[in-house]
Formats: structure tokens, C-alpha cells, sequence
């Protein structure tokens, strides 16, 4: 077997250098680089293996994660999307790479533990068809003649023949199709090569064989089944006997352990990505369409990405002041909230409040606005019900509710605190054995006020000047007034 | 109020009781602290009455009874084993990333996490609301988060002989848990890892693990790399340059995720 330098030729030159700096700062905008979900073995022979969490390996001066080579197989494109740095109408360098020189760097790298796998997407030379066929010889190339069995994240190109796209999935890991915008309209305005339905047609066929594969193995099981296999994953509320508590969507428990060579379709499933601030679209209905991906296609992440002006592109909003951090920051956590938190979309935010709080997180706005839920009793309260509890997540609402099964009576505030409660959001909803830690009046202009009033609870990208302007403007005087006009009718 | 089923005195009394506290002292080593745990055991002296110290720690009290222990191979094994059999082997691994922790006050918490384990079996884990058994989790997450992150942060030189050397730091002394992983995704080449701190080589020849403890420096050795090896690193410095989306520039954040202390051997910070 090869060591990575096949036929004594290393192909791998100056030139491929050049070519590495073009292809990767054309690549940079896509945030996903996740190398996560599968859990493979190596082999006896060939080279490479994953772990379900998947590795960071490095860390960019913008404080993003490097795990996959994340690189395009070209940076020509015959689409004119107006967000985009490889559109057509742009006067940039263009290179490609060919499909021997990518896999052998890939090796390279690999092997001195640079990089997790391959992430690989591409502009659209010709045609939707030759694009996918050339990222397919790469997979190929990679599987079969260097007995690769890393990481490997490619993109489906919209529009490209089903069976490319099925070639393709047999020998990566995870796939993705960006939706870009959550709007039809907006991708009218703003991405006029592309369509709704060229998007979504492949996401679908990917989720259909995925599941078949998934079925074929005996990993698609029926509800009732989910539930007892789940329960090593997933905690099993206490008291609380419905089923939406205990519910387990297969995707959130721990992959099987695969073994090296075995092909699987999509092991790690679909990812997808929105442009956060290039378009009017609201917080509420991007956070819907993630919510209907994620119960309809079956996706493993939504990523989303601040949008950044890179074309000075006079249609599309400036961010030369800086791009929306923070909007971005809060819809990961109103996604958190959907994925882990057994949130609704429409609990999240509604119509009629269609952006997500700058100030506090959208958890902490969602109990500010449903105090009739709180305090909540750490020894007896439902595990669904801790999961809604600012400063409780997953991992001390499971510890919470293992301790408790023998030892609720010695649960003291400060054991919430070592379990790893953040008690200064916590505090204010929730009692521990009947009491509270501090005395509380359950309004919320003193809640709010005293969590703003803690420093490191100010968002980044906001100033106090900027905080204080907002809280006079902030609509909890608006969400009071309704709550009495509610009152009142 | 403490609940039924466990047997509270298997915790130290922290007041003084009719007999003195008696302080197994124990090498700082895996072999040290079992056998230390298996001498306080075997003693019948009293679970509340032992306490296990590693020797380097140096808070003595006039009135207790210090003992010394020797490390003794055959000691250690038959606690390994009876945990293995008896609690069973995820508990295993978690006593053992607790034998392999760098902190100096561990050797008492294991001793508890033993007893509780042996009294109410695998579950001993979920006791948190007992301080020995909250800083053992704590422990175990420290070592896990290093030992997760170097799977990362390592970065191989291919020699002159193609073998694939790299060098490290870590706080806690997980080179056993490293190079399996290692091993396991090279399959065809041969690995060698150094804990520059301990002087620990680690290396593997086709999946193979052997170690061994030397007196090299290898903060000073320089080894002959191949042909290829400043291209790739070239390629590699300037791929994380051009990966950088410089709008967003944030080296704070860049520092948080990948603290100083990991860069040290790193290609690209070098």
C-alpha cells in the first residue's frame, strides 16, 4: 500500500500551493466544518478513522474551528448569485485543482494530523452534472486507491443528476445543500440561478436512501421501539409521564460504531446553511424553516452565517461597520433550543415578535414571558420541565435527575452549582427542597434588571451605552401591557 | 439527612474520634496510589480513619499517623482486576483517568470513589452530592478535555524514514490514552509520540503500542525530516492564513479555544 506518496511521483507542488491559498479563501464563507456524527475504526490496512464527536484540530484568527481541509475544487462558477465571491460577474483569480493533486494533499495533511477529512464543495463549472462528476472522482480517488477512511463532508450541487448525487453519498460522510436564504423570494432577488426546488430535490433523495440504509441496518425503528433503546442516551423524565419528554429522535443518540471499508449512505447526515442579515427575512422565519428541516428532512445542523458584504454589492446591506455577530449568535442559540431543548419554532418567537432578544438569550426570554411556569422544583420537576429553566442544559438537567434518584433529600444550592447549574440565571426560577436562594419577586423588570445588571451578562457587540438605550426602547413594557390587555379581555 | 443505602462512614471523619487519622503516604504513580488504597484496605483499620496522601503533598498534621507505602506491582493488579470483575470496566476507565491525572490531592477521592463503588456498584459516578465524588467527575473531565484535545492539537513530522514523530506537553499523563487513537488510524506507518515533560516515548509499528521512559531532551532534538516536510508546512501556514475571514477577525476567541499552551509544538504557530 501507498503512504500517501503514490507511485514514488509526489504531485504535490509549489503550484498546488498556490492553487491551496486561491480555493481555500474562496471556501471560507461556508461556516459549517463539523467533523461529527460518525463513529468509524481503522482499519487493518489503508489510512484513517473518526470519532462521533468528530476533532478541532486547529483554530483560525477568527476564532472559528478548522477541522476538515475545507477548500472548493474550483472557484469558476457560470452562477451569478449577488452574495457570493465567486459569481460570475467577478473579476477574481480562477484555478481548479485536479482530482489526483486534492486527494494526495488530503493524505498529506491527514497524515501528519493537520486535519479531520476533506470538506468539499465547488463553484459550477458547465453544468450541475460535471461539477458533482468531479467531486465524485475525488471521493473515489480517496476510498478506493488510497483506502481513505477519514472524514469526508461534500456539498450536493443542486441540480445535478440523482444518480451522481447517490454515487456521491455512498462514499461521504456528510453532505450538505445550502439553502442560503429561508425566503423564495429572496432567493429570487438575490441568487437568480437558483431555485427552491433544485435545493430541496436533493436534500429529499438524500434523506430517502439515507433512511432505507438506515432501515436495511435495523437503525430505523418504529416509536415505541426509539424509546427503549434510547433510554441509555437520552434521560427519562421523573415524574412527568409524557411522552414528549422521553421522545428520542434517532439522530440526537449515539451512531453505531462503523468498521472501517463498510459503505453507509450519509452516516453523518445533512447539514445546510442561511445567510443571516443579506436579505428582510425575520428571525421567526428562518428559525421555522430550520424547525420544518429539521423535523421534515431529517437534518443533523442549520448553520448560520452573518452575512458579509464581500462584492460591496450595492443592493445588499453595508456591514463595513461590522456584520450581525450577534444576530447570528442568537439564532444558534434559538437552534440549540429547537435540537436539544424540545423547543417549538412558534414558542421561540411568533409573528407578532418576529426577532429574537438582543439582550438575553432566547431562553431566558422565553421564561421571562411564561413566569406562570416558574419556580420550578429541582427535587420533583419533570426533566422536560428543568430543560426550560434558564442556566439548566442538558448535561445538569440529566446530572439533576440521576442524583435525585438517590439522594434528592441532600440537594443543596451549592450542589447545583458544582453539578453545573449556572446559578445566576437559574436563581430566579427555580427552588431547591422549597426554598429559594434569594428572595425573589417573580416580575419581569426585576429579573431582567438584575441579570443586566450582572457585567459578563452583557452580549458581546453590544456597549453599555448601547444596552441602556435599548432598555428603555426594550418591549417588556409592551409584553406587560399585552399581558394586561390579555388579563383584562 | 443522608440517604439509606450507602454506608456513611466510607467518607473521613473530619473531627476528631477515638482513634487518629492514619495517612498513607504513596507515590505519585498509578502502582502508588493503588497499592496505597489496597495497604489502607487491608489494614481494617477503618475506612474513615485512612486517609491517602501522595508524598509530595506536604500539609502534615502532628496528630496523625503517617505510614509509608511501597509500590507494589502485584497490589495494584488485584485492585485492577477485582474492579474489572466486580464494579465493571467503564468504572475501570474512570478510575484509571483519575490515576492518570496531574492533580496532587487525587489519591484520597479514588480511595472513596473504590469504596462506593464496590458498595453500590457502576452508579457510584452519579453520587454527586458528595464532594470526593464531584472533584473525581471533575478529574476525569479534565483529563478527557486534554486528552480530546491533543487528538487535535498533535501535529506528526514524517522523518527521513517516513515514521511519524510528534512531540508534546500535557498536563496529565495521557500518552496511553493518545497513541491508541493513534495506532488505530495509522495502521500502515510507524508513530512516535513524546511526552516531552515526562521523557515518555510512545511509539507503534502497524498498530503495535510499546513505550518506554528515556533520558533524551526533547525540547532541544532536532531529527532530519523528509523531503516534502517544509512544502506541506508551508502549505499548511498558509491554508489557516487564507481560511481566516479577516471581517471577523478575534483572537481572543482564537485564544480561548486554543489556549498558548497547546501551540508550543504546532506548525502553524510556530
Amino acid at each position: 500500500m501507498n503512504n500517501g506518496q503514490s507511485g514514488g511521483i509526489f504531485i504535490v507542488t509549489e503550484n498546488t500551493m498556490d492553487k491551496l491559498n486561491i480555493l481555500t479563501a474562496a471556501a471560507k464563507y461556508d461556516v459549517a466544518c463539523t467533523s461529527s456524527g460518525v463513529e468509524r475504526t481503522g482499519g487493518s490496512s489503508g489510512i484513517g478513522s473518526t470519532i462521533s464527536p468528530g476533532v478541532c484540530h486547529s483554530f483560525s484568527g477568527d476564532g472559528r474551528c478548522i477541522s476538515l481541509l475545507k477548500v472548493l475544487y474550483t472557484n469558476e462558477c457560470i452562477f451569478d448569485c449577488k452574495y457570493c465571491i465567486n459569481r460570475r460577474s467577478n473579476d477574481v483569480r480562477r484555478t481548479s485543482f485536479t482530482p489526483e493533486e486534492l486527494a494526495e494533499l488530503t493524505i498529506s495533511f491527514y497524515r501528519r494530523n493537520y486535519i479531520e477529512g476533506l470538506f468539499l464543495s465547488s463553484g459550477i463549472t458547465r453544468s450541475p452534472n460535471t461539477t458533482m462528476e468531479q467531486i465524485y472522482q475525488v471521493l473515489l480517488l480517496l476510498r478506493y486507491t488510497y483506502n481513505f477512511h477519514g472524514y469526508i463532508h461534500v456539498k450536493a450541487i443542486p441540480g445535478a443528476d440523482d444518480e451522481l448525487i447517490t454515487r456521491t453519498g455512498w462514499l461521504a460522510d456528510r453532505m450538505s445543500v445550502n439553502m442560503e436564504l429561508p425566503t423564495a423570494e429572496s432567493l429570487n432577488k438575490l441568487a437568480p440561478h437558483k431555485n427552491r426546488a433544485n435545493i430541496l430535490t436533493p436534500m429529499r433523495r438524500i434523506q430517502t436512501l439515507r433512511d432505507s440504509d438506515r432501515e436495511f441496518h435495523g437503525e430505523l425503528l418504529t416509536d415505541s421501539a426509539t424509546l427503549t433503546t434510547a433510554s441509555d442516551n437520552l434521560p427519562i423524565s421523573h415524574n412527568n409521564k409524557s411522552t414528549e419528554a422521553v421522545s428520542c429522535k434517532s439522530k440526537f443518540c449515539k451512531p453505531a460504531v462503523m468498521k472501517a471499508g463498510t459503505r453507509r449512505f450519509v452516516p453523518a447526515g445533512q447539514s445546510t446553511q442561511f445567510i443571516i442579515g443579506a436579505s428582510d427575512d425575520t428571525d421567526y422565519q428562518i428559525i421555522k424553516v430550520s424547525e420544518a428541516l429539521y423535523e421534515r428532512f431529517d437534518l443533523k445542523r442549520v448553520f448560520y452565517s452573518a452575512f458579509v458584504n464581500v462584492n460591496l454589492d450595492s443592493e445588499l446591506p453595508d456591514t463595513s461597520k461590522g456584520s450581525e455577530m450577534l444576530r447570528e449568535h442568537r439564532l444558534y442559540q434559538a437552534d440549540w433550543l429547537l435540537r436539544y431543548y424540545q423547543f417549538k419554532a412558534d414558542e421561540i418567537l411568533s409573528p407578532e415578535y418576529p426577532s429574537l432578544n438582543t439582550l438575553v438569550d432566547p431562553k431566558c426570554s422565553y421564561a421571562l414571558n411564561h413566569l406562570e411556569m416558574f419556580p420550578v422544583e429541582i427535587t420533583t420537576a419533570s426533566y422536560h420541565t428543568l430543560l426550560r429553566v434558564p442556566g439548566i442544559g442538558v448535561t445538569s438537567a440529566r446530572r439533576i435527575t440521576s442524583v435525585r434518584k438517590h439522594s434528592a433529600g441532600l440537594l443543596t444550592f451549592n450542589d447545583l452549582k458544582k453539578i453545573g447549574v449556572v446559578l445566576k440565571r437559574a436563581q430566579y426560577f427555580i427552588t431547591c427542597g422549597g426554598k429559594s436562594l434569594v428572595p425573589i419577586r417573580i416580575t419581569q423588570s426585576f429579573i431582567l434588571a438584575n441579570m443586566l445588571g450582572l457585567k459578563d451578562n452583557l452580549p458581546k457587540g453590544l456597549t453599555k451605552e448601547q444596552t441602556y438605550e435599548q432598555l428603555s426602547l426594550f418591549d417588556v413594557s409592551d409584553i406587560v401591557e399585552n399581558r394586561i390587555e390579555q388579563i383584562s379581555c | 439527612m443522608i440517604s439509606n443505602n450507602i454506608p456513611p462512614q466510607i467518607f473521613p471523619y473530619e473531627h476528631p474520634t477515638d482513634k487518629p487519622r492514619r495517612v498513607y503516604l504513596c507515590d505519585d504513580s498509578p502502582e502508588g496510589i493503588l497499592t496505597a488504597i489496597y495497604d489502607a484496605w487491608s489494614s481494617r483499620y477503618g475506612h474513615s480513619h485512612n486517609y491517602i496522601q501522595i508524598n509530595s503533598c506536604t500539609d502534615n498534621n502532628m496528630f496523625y499517623e503517617y505510614v509509608d507505602t511501597i509500590p507494589d506491582l502485584k497490589k495494584a493488579k488485584s485492585i485492577v482486576t477485582s474492579i474489572k470483575t466486580k464494579i465493571s470496566l467503564d468504572f475501570y476507565e474512570l478510575v484509571e483517568s483519575c490515576l492518570l491525572s496531574c492533580d496532587i490531592n487525587r489519591a484520597d477521592d479514588i480511595y472513596r470513589l473504590i469504596i462506593l463503588g464496590f458498595s453500590v456498584g457502576p452508579s457510584a459516578r452519579t453520587y454527586l452530592a458528595y464532594p470526593a465524588i464531584q472533584r473525581v467527575m471533575k478529574i476525569e473531565k479534565n483529563v478527557w478535555n486534554e486528552y480530546h484535545h491533543y487528538l487535535g492539537f498533535i501535529r506528526f513530522e514524517e522523518l527521513q524514514d517516513k515514521t511519524l514523530f510528534a512531540r508534546f506537553r500535557p498536563h496529565n499523563n495521557i500518552i496511553s490514552k493518545v497513541i491508541p487513537h493513534f495506532a488505530d488510524r495509522f495502521p500502515e506507518e510507524n508513530i512516535m509520540i513524546a511526552d516531552v515533560n515526562r521523557s515518555i516515548v510512545a511509539v507503534s509499528r502497524h498498530g503495535l503500542v510499546a513505550y518506554t521512559i528515556t533520558d533524551i531532551n526533547f525540547d532541544r532534538i532536532t531529527l532530519p525530516t523528509s523531503a516534502n516536510e517544509e512544502l506541506l508546512k508551508k502549505m499548511w501556514k498558509g491554508f489557516i492564513e487564507s481560511i481566516e475571514i479577516k471581517e471577523r477577525s478575534n483572537p481572543g476567541l482564537q485564544r480561548q479555544n486554543m489556549p498558548l499552551r497547546f501551540r508550543e509544538f504546532t506548525t502553524e504557530f510556530l
